[in-house]
């Protein structure tokens, strides 16, 4: 409870102020310079064994270095009555009248201000800065002991959400959010600063808000399922076109309930741009918001128009291409893509990627009129990923709705645990063979990270597209994968989750950069 | 000689990356031991322990047969508060209420906006109702002027309202207010449809009834009041169904067959009570919302009712609600057929 140092640093700081200190911390301590390493180096050493060795402090008052393991910095503590001595290594002082280490604010505000932002030499972007409780903090968390963490093994974080009627899209949908990483630090560590209720007089209006107790009550470490009436209510009031009791689409579901956080946020950050709707920095938009470029070229002059759009999913088509896309494949540009996928029917995630990404050959009867040639020709249009999310989000169209039928496609979609995107970036497109095997190999083998992705939650239907029931499965605490068939959460196996048809995939970025 | 000095010289940087190594170890232990030093002097060190006792509590139990939490999985009835409204109603029925209650829906909005309006009047007159007591009565008798219960059972009625006022379940208050409330709708609808109704029959001769019953089940719904056209096998009402509507329609003249005449006012409690309750089913079977049911009339109906033997004041009321219906009928047998009919009503 003590951060304020002792009697001694007290009459010390009254006396000689604090700029003692700052000199000593900017000159050993932190070295900003090549230059100040190389003096460091020199002059720090005991001056009593002349060598460098373990522990050495600096005196406050007079300038002198001892070592603390032979007692030499103690020798000259007592002789001189210089009781203050500074760690060369940390910048912590020690008081030989109390015989132990004193921290005080002041010092330690001044020793932050000369530590420079960003480590020289080392690639890293910014410095990790731990959080430290406050003193009020401090008392309420000694008030508040019986404290939960999720643990291995522990249910803190699971619960069930009764059905409310029809209502498992929700749920699935709520337990996928939930259970997202960043956006469940972001909630728990209370960064939502709802002022929407002052504007509208209204305190129940904020779906964030209505998130955010979600996660408490997820959190609360109550094991009887949560009742979600109010976010359904809420939803409804702000979406209507999402209101009625009837089944509905989990996919449908997830872009409104995103759409409304993000508009809510929006409201609360009060930082709308007109005309740059999609450049916002909330939260949702951090996490969810990737950027689609779409590369038209001219077949005539091959001039590339690109235009990036902002994306929240990436829904993938299954079963067998479209009859137009087959035409156009055999016609003349089949051969180059002989790696390609397109004519049969995708089974796992990536040939879906594949097909994606795929250049298409956009037919004489879509002719685009060409910015560079100036006249309509044909063209082939290729889409591929700009800027990967930090939460991708993939659809599988398992739903059909072409002209007079309505189906399920319910073909085995296999999809890994890890998933690396470096092939399907803006950034390995190739203008001539379009998607190219090598380029899957080489990010396969490579050790890079960066695009790399793992599963954190699956959205499964079953039943037919009139009538049916959606479950998900989701991942907590590493490995640990659950079942949330509404009310009832089970312990499920990754292999499982891996077998399951799949309807909405949720993928999480591996690592995540300071930015 | 040189292979020494070599020899030598490694140990020498061997053993000056140990040293270098073993620096580098220790001013990273100090600076563990600051820290952790400082969390001390501070008086944060433990505050993020977590209570092994309540951890425990909270482990993931993976037995097949419970959830997580170790729980067998019970459909227990939840109940939660609509916001919309602030009644109390079970969990699992939230978002077919939330439609109506906030008359949204991909189709029925407009429905549910006339329902919540209606809901919003009805509380006025619940109110009303509460505070006034018996008041009701003579507030609402126009609407019930076409209810065969209310010259039938006026007195009842009164036993029926006291209940209604002592019960206050919003289901059983809900039900009985939206029959109510849909009186109007209800009536319209009937004279807008072109099919068969009740009244269209009262007109018909008895050789129009006699080929139309040799063909459809004729069975009359005590919801929608129309005959039910489907064949003669049809398998939503019974024979014994079929057979009293064609006595009540073709007259006592027909059943020659059948030497017991029965005489409906003196059914005895059990059978009526199972045509009541087939003639509950039709009209839950049939295409209508339930809140349009009468079921809490019904159920009042049918425990209120006493066994019943003639009495005069009954048969009085009757031919006052003929009057009332017919006006200047004359016939006698259009007279039976309203009799009976007024009392095939109250089975409902």
């Amino acid at each position: 409870m003590n951060c304020n140092g002792c009697q001694h640093l007290d009459e010390f700081k009254k006396e000689h102020g604090t700029e003692p200190y700052r000199i000593i911390y900017s000159h050993f301590i932190v070295c900003k310079s090549a230059d100040a390493r190389r003096r460091k180096a020199n002059q720090c050493i005991c001056y009593v064994c002349r060598l460098y060795a373990p522990r050495l402090h600096a005196c406050m008052s007079c300038v002198y270095i001892g070592c603390y393991g032979r007692g030499h910095i103690h020798e000259h503590a007592y002789k001189k009555e210089h009781y203050l001595a500074i760690d060369v290594c940390y910048g912590v002082i020690h008081c030989f009248a109390c015989q132990d280490y004193v921290y005080d604010k002041e010092l330690e505000a001044i020793a932050r201000a000369s530590t420079p932002k960003l480590p020289l030499g080392v690639g890293i972007k910014m410095t990790f800065l731990e959080w430290e409780p406050s003193d009020q903090e401090i008392d309420l968390l000694r008030r508040n002991s019986k404290r939960r963490r999720v643990e291995e093994r522990s249910t803190i974080g699971l619960r069930g959400l009764i059905n409310l009627g029809n209502t498992c899209f929700m749920n699935c949908i709520v337990q996928a959010l939930i259970h997202t990483p960043v956006l469940r630090d972001y909630f728990l560590a209370d960064k939502h600063n709802c002022n929407i209720h002052m504007n509208l007089n209204n305190n129940n209006q904020c779906l964030v808000c209505e998130l955010s107790q979600i996660f408490q009550e997820f959190y609360s470490g109550i094991q009887a399922p949560h009742i979600p009436y109010r976010l359904l209510h809420l939803v409804w009031t702000s979406a209507r076109h999402l209101a009625g009791y009837e089944q509905q689409d989990a996919h449908e579901f997830l872009i409104a309930a995103l759409d409304l956080l993000h508009q809510h946020c929006q409201a609360t950050n009060g930082n709308v741009e007109s005309g740059r709707p999609h450049h916002c920095n909330c939260i949702i938009d951090q996490i969810f918001t990737g950027g689609l470029q779409s590369d038209v070229t001219c077949k005539q002059c091959n001039n590339v128009s690109t235009t990036i759009d902002p994306i929240w999913d990436v829904s993938l088509d299954l079963g067998p291409a479209s009859p137009a896309t087959n035409g156009s494949h055999s016609s003349s540009l089949c051969s180059g893509y002989s790696n390609s996928p397109g004519n049969y029917d995708p089974t796992s995630l990536i040939d879906c990627l594949k097909r994606f990404t795929k250049p298409e050959h956009l037919g004489s009867s879509a002719k685009i009129k060409c910015s560079c040639c100036h006249s309509y020709q044909e063209s082939t249009k290729q889409l591929t990923m700009k800027k990967l999310p930090i939460v991708a989000c993939f659809h599988l169209k398992r739903f059909e709705h072409s002209t007079g039928y309505h189906k399920k496609i319910a073909t085995y979609v296999s999809f890994p645990e890890e998933l690396d995107m470096t092939p399907f970036m803006s950034s390995s497109r190739n203008n001539n063979n379009g998607y190219s095997l090598q380029v899957v190999q080489e990010a396969a083998r490579s050790l890079s990270c960066e695009n790399k992705y793992s599963l954190f939650a699956v959205v499964n239907h079953s039943g037919t597209i009139e009538c049916g029931h959606y479950t998900c499965y989701v991942r907590q605490h590493k490995d640990q994968w659950f079942k949330c068939d509404d009310h009832l959460i089970t312990k499920a196996m990754p292999q499982e989750v891996l077998n399951s048809e799949g309807y909405l995939l949720f993928y999480h970025k591996q690592i995540l950069e300071y930015s | 000689m040189d292979q020494e000095m070599t020899e030598t010289e490694e140990d020498i940087t061997k053993s000056l990356y140990i040293d270098v190594m073993h620096e580098i170890i220790d001013e990273v232990t100090l600076g563990l031991c600051f820290e952790i030093h400082r969390a001390a002097k501070l008086g944060s060190l433990f505050l993020a322990d977590t209570d092994p006792v309540y951890q425990k509590e909270h482990e993931i139990v993976d037995i097949p047969g419970v959830d997580v939490f170790g729980l067998v999985p019970t459909k227990k009835q939840v109940e939660c508060i609509c916001p919309n409204c602030q009644r109390n109603l079970a969990a699992s029925r939230f978002a077919p209420h939330l439609e109506k209650c906030m008359g949204m829906g991909r189709n029925s909005s407009r429905i549910a906006s006339r329902r919540s309006q209606q809901a919003a009047k009805e509380n006025e007159v619940r109110s009303a109702l509460l505070e006034n007591g018996l008041k009701r009565e003579s507030d609402e008798s126009p609407d019930d002027d076409n209810d065969a219960d209310w010259s039938y059972y006026a007195d009842k009625r009164v036993k029926r309202l006291k209940k209604d006022k002592r019960s206050n379940s919003p289901r059983r208050y809900k039900n009985s207010k939206v029959k109510n409330g849909d009186h109007h709708a209800e009536k319209h609808e009937r004279s807008n449809t072109p099919d068969l109704s009740i009244h269209s029959y009262e007109f018909m001769s008895i050789e129009e009834r006699k080929s139309l019953l040799m063909a459809t089940c004729g069975v009359i719904s005590g919801h929608t009041k129309k005959m039910c056209t489907k064949s003669l096998r049809c398998p939503q009402h019974t024979d014994e169904q079929r057979r009293q509507v064609r006595q009540f329609l073709l007259g006592t003249s027909v059943i020659t067959e059948d030497d017991d005449q029965i005489d409906i006012d003196t059914y005895d409690d059990g059978d009526s009570q199972s045509l009541r309750e087939s003639l509950q089913w039709e009209a839950a079977s049939s295409n209508s919302s339930p809140a349009d049911s009468n079921s809490t009339t019904n159920s009042s109906g049918s425990k209120k009712r006493p066994p019943v033997k003639s009495s005069s004041s009954k048969s009085s009321s009757k031919k006052r609600k003929l009057k009332l219906d017919n006006g200047s009928s004359s016939s006698s047998s259009t007279l039976m057929a309203s009799n009976q009919l007024s009392s095939l009503y109250d089975f409902e």
